[in-house]
């Protein structure tokens, strides 16, 4: 910020500053407004009718949209399938990357090779890696075959067609695109950690481990804490991957709230739809929200002109 | 819910006005000069057929509705027709430009913008423009329900009075019409039946396709004894799965049960739940090719795919099937294909109501957008015209001008066709006769089915449901 808080003493000049600021940041209010808000707004308003997308609003239908939303089974094992994949983001993904960035941080042949590598598919587009992993996934794909190959025919499975396995390689896909981007992160935060630090702690006679869990890993929250919102809004608005892959199939066992909201545009249930879309922007400004207010305070704090 | 009285009896209203055209079908006038259609010499009565397009409508403002600040001079009032059609690939998309360039050559006051979209993107693109008020002239429709919102929101335009002369050649207009209004025409039509592999039926020793259902289960045993998948389906799209269990409900209820529930919305009668049982008979014998509940209909892990590669002897698909299995093989033609393609209908099904001259297909057609200029409709009339259908059928096969009959030329084609010209009746794709909120239900209840996860009579609950019966 270029604003000096010393300068405040002039209060008139201050003034004028202030003046300038709001005149050079209306374009951008103005904007954010149109293409942010004014959507925002009008999609809680479309909610509270029966809408099929056609014509006039005119049914209007107070919160019974959003009372059917919840009453749906389909949105609620939505809604599961979304949480599911945020525990096993948390419990599986970010432990993964970790443990990947401590390996890479450390002193290992071909460390810029192996970065690149890891990293590499997060540059990939989402909708190549879906088409990807749909051929090598899809029956007698490259997946079977090679389990056939190695004498594992046994474990071949509907990897995208069986209703109780496509959660899980869907989560398997995720994670293989966005692991390496977590990776990336804690990479660069394992690199901030001054290195007098860990000489401190080597003297002091302390275990890898105990130089991990007592130097390390302190001074990586905050690099945690971001990896991990992160994760947990990426999983909650999940949509392109499932789309390209799944489409939220086979019967809705890998959808997820974003899918089940644009089926309902497709049925053109517009008002629903809008309730739906609500809900979503809903849970995760909560999620948000409440993060920010109880993990990321710490980190946050000092970071800017105060409030 | 939005499903009014009035909709359900407009739609029994279409249904019924659908049947009658397809009855009147049956006797499909075939004499010769198709160009001309055989009705009154137009000297008398003349104040009845409002459009008369043997001469110059120069001075003729009733020809002309709601435009009287138009110019009579001898120059016309130049106009632009947007047109949207769904036809993207080759050689379609050609054709069809050749056939909008034919009538600007014809009428140099038309201009006509042509919008090509791939099905999918056309769907989503004309629903943003429709909430903004901003119709296509002229633009692609299967009718029913879907086009049923658009007429209640006063999107389209009535064009019963101008296209009185054209209809009688048409076969499927009924799925453009509500309340004896007439909002667009069909120009191709289908009917869903067995796409087979007869190189593979002949290899498990069987000939065709068995024309009873319990036949068909026998085949099915038949063909998995030979080591060969019976069926290939595309159930993660949904869709070519619904196609199993429709057809079931118009065998199992009959054209009377199928325009009753449409008129009532109530698919919880016993003809339903039984078809519904029927799939769940057919999914215990696991006649499907592998993964088929993830599989879509057009890919190469799909329907199309499978049956192309020979990985499934039978599929139930539209008339379009052999083109997409061509196109799976990178071939340009159906007749390319390395093995025998044959074609059967949809068998009987002992008990049902139904009778074998009751068909299951629908119709592609074009519907004209509320401000769309008058000469809209004469381009819809010549889009539709035996000429114009003889034109663009090569890769289009099916006309819906019966009098273009002749161009049908591949026997499993010509069968298809035999078979929608002898229909006493045809039942519209549920998932397109319906509002899109009702075909989505009959689609993803299907699926359930085609999973074993749900029952016949909670299935049938819940389309009724959705459809507020």
């Amino acid at each position: 910020m270029a604003l000096d808080p010393t300068a405040s003493a002039h209060s008139r000049l201050g003034r004028i500053r202030w003046t300038t600021i709001v005149l050079f940041l209306l374009p951008a209010l103005a904007l954010y407004a149109l293409f942010l808000l004014y959507p925002i707004v009008q999609s809680i308003r479309y909610s509270l009718y029966d809408w099929n997308g056609f014509g006039p609003l005119q049914e209007f239908v107070g919160l019974d949209n959003f009372r059917d939303v919840f009453a749906d089974e389909r949105f609620r094992s939505a809604l599961t399938h979304n949480l599911i994949i945020v525990v096993l983001s948390l419990v599986l993904q970010l432990p993964a990357a970790l443990a990947l960035a401590l390996l890479l941080n450390s002193k290992i042949k071909g460390r810029a090779a192996m970065r690149t590598i890891f990293f590499a598919p997060y540059v990939l587009s989402e909708v190549v890696t879906g088409v990807v992993w749909r051929q090598i996934l899809r029956p007698n794909g490259l997946l079977d075959q090679s389990l056939e190959g190695v004498g594992l025919g046994g474990w071949t499975q509907g990897w995208l067609s069986d209703p109780d396995v496509v959660l899980y390689s869907i989560f398997f896909i995720v994670s293989w695109k966005y692991f390496g981007f977590h990776m990336i992160l804690m990479l660069a935060g394992l690199q901030q950690i001054p290195e007098e630090l860990l000489e401190a702690a080597q003297i002091d006679g302390a275990t890898a481990w105990e130089q991990f869990r007592y130097v390390k890993l302190p001074l990586l929250m905050p690099t945690v804490r971001v990896s991990l919102f992160l994760s947990v809004i990426g999983a909650l608005q999940l949509f392109d991957m499932v789309w390209v892959t799944t489409k939220g199939g086979p019967i809705g066992a890998s959808s997820t709230m974003s899918t089940y909201l644009y089926d309902r545009f497709r049925d053109s249930r517009f008002g629903f739809a809008s309730a739906v879309s609500i809900v979503i922007f809903g849970l995760s400004l909560v999620v948000a929200l409440f993060y920010q207010r109880f993990a990321l305070r710490r980190d946050l704090e000092g970071a800017g002109p105060g409030a | 819910m939005i499903t009014t009285k009035t909709h359900r009896v407009r739609r029994a209203l279409a249904l019924t006005v659908a049947l009658g055209l397809t009855a009147a079908a049956c006797g499909g006038d075939d004499d010769g000069d198709d160009a001309e259609p055989a009705g009154e010499p137009a000297d008398d009565t003349a104040d009845e057929p409002a459009a008369e397009p043997s001469e110059e409508p120069a001075d003729e403002p009733a020809a002309e509705p709601a435009e009287p600040a138009e110019e009579p001079a001898d120059d016309m009032e130049a106009v632009t027709i947007d047109w949207w059609h769904i036809q993207n690939t080759e050689p379609s998309q050609g054709n069809w430009q050749a056939v909008a360039d034919q009538f600007m050559a014809d009428h140099p006051n038309v201009q006509i913008d042509i919008t090509v979209m791939e099905n999918e993107a056309f769907k989503a693109a004309i629903q943003t423009n429709m909430q903004a008020g901003d119709v296509p002239d002229l633009f692609q429709s299967w009718g029913g329900g879907g086009l049923l919102q658009q007429v209640d929101a006063g999107l389209v335009q009535d064009i019963s009075a101008d296209v009185g002369d054209v209809t009688g050649d048409l076969t499927g207009v009924g799925s453009f019409e509500f309340d004896g209004a007439l909002y667009g025409l069909p120009w191709k039509v289908g009917m869903v039946g067995f796409w087979y592999n007869a190189d593979l039926f002949e290899q498990a020793g069987l000939d065709a396709p068995a024309d009873t259902w319990d036949g068909l289960l026998e085949q099915i045993q038949t063909l998995k004894d030979a080591g060969i998948t019976p069926i290939a389906v595309g159930a993660g799209d949904q869709w070519p799965a619904h196609f199993w269990y429709s057809y079931l409900m118009v065998r199992l209820c009959g054209s009377d049960g199928m325009v009753e529930i449409a008129r009532d919305n109530d698919f919880t009668r016993d003809c339903v739940v039984e078809a519904g049982q029927k799939i769940l008979d057919l999914v215990a014998l696991e006649p499907f090719q592998e993964g088929y509940l993830g599989a879509g209909w057009d890919a190469p892990d799909g329907e199309s795919g499978t049956m192309a590669n020979q990985g499934a002897a039978m599929d139930l698909m539209g008339q379009w099937a052999p083109g997409a299995f061509a196109a799976q093989l990178g071939l340009e033609d159906a007749s390319e294909i390395p093995w025998t393609v044959g074609w059967a209908p949809f068998p009987e099904v002992a008990g049902g109501a139904g009778v074998p001259t009751e068909g299951f297909g629908g119709v592609d057609g074009f519907v004209v957008g509320k401000d769309a200029p008058p000469e809209t409709i004469e381009f819809l009339k010549y889009i539709v015209s035996a000429d114009v259908q003889r034109q663009i059928s090569p890769d289009q096969p099916l006309p819906a001008n019966r009098a273009a009959s002749d161009v049908v030329t591949d026997p499993n084609q010509q069968a298809v066709f035999a078979g929608l010209s002898d229909s006493t009746f045809l039942q519209q794709y549920l998932d397109q006769f319906f509002t899109p909120e009702v075909g989505a239900q009959v689609n993803e209840q299907t699926a359930l089915l085609f999973a074993d996860a749900t029952s016949p009579s909670d299935a049938a609950s819940a389309i009724t449901a959705t459809a507020g019966g």
